[in-house]
């Protein structure tokens, strides 16, 4: 399994982008995704399509395409990561998923956080950094 | 949510419970979402939707820039 961002989970729906793998998401990445199309200065400012358009797909992706994990499944995992490693959500989920589901993490190359390579390593989870 | 009871074969069970266990769900939050595919309750991907994807992954830092900065829990420290 590959689990990946918001922005790999536009392209992974768009068809344009796809891995040798399984491909997943976090809940918390999934709703970054539906807040960007929510919002005005995001998914507003489509010219290709409306967000209204995409909003039904990206709600609930077509599984074959993208899963969205099911977060209670690691949801003590990622507390105990977040006190652990000071993390916030979105990265206690990420960690704790990736972990829990032995995947590799997929990120767009403006979605790596500062410290996630060395977490990353530390816990054992290969990050592939996409650009 | 109406409770229902369904007889599945063996295969069709283990599919499920495949999928379910890949995604962290249940076999029934499975079979609700392929019956809402299936008599299109979903939206459908066109051509039209894959292209406003792709334009969203194309400029989604430009679209999404700040957007996530005053949430401790979705923002990201580069």
């Amino acid at each position: 399994m590959i689990i990946v961002d918001d922005q790999l989970s536009a392209a992974v729906l768009s068809e344009r982008r796809s891995f040798p793998d399984d491909v997943a998401t976090t809940w918390a990445f999934h709703f970054r995704l539906l807040r960007a199309l929510h919002d005005p200065r995001g998914g507003g400012q489509l010219t290709q399509a409306s967000a209204d358009g995409l909003l039904p797909i990206a709600a609930k992706p077509p599984p074959e395409l993208l899963m969205v994990l099911d977060p209670r499944t690691t949801t003590d995992q990622a507390a105990a990561f977040a006190i652990a490693d000071r993390l916030n959500l979105l990265t206690a989920q990420l960690l704790a998923a990736a972990t829990h589901h032995g995947a590799t993490v997929a990120l767009s190359d403006g979605n790596v956080g500062r410290s996630w390579p060395a977490l990353f390593e530390d816990h054992g989870i290969a990050l592939e950094v996409i650009t | 949510m109406h409770r229902t009871n369904i007889y599945l074969t063996q295969e069709q069970a283990r599919a499920l419970d495949e999928r379910a266990r890949q995604g962290g769900t249940t076999r029934s939050a499975i079979v609700r979402d392929i019956i809402d595919r299936d008599l299109g309750r979903d939206g459908v991907l066109t051509e039209e939707v894959k292209a406003g994807f792709a334009e969203l992954a194309e400029r989604y830092d430009e679209l999404t820039d700040g957007m996530f900065d005053d949430d401790p829990d979705l923002r990201i420290e580069r």
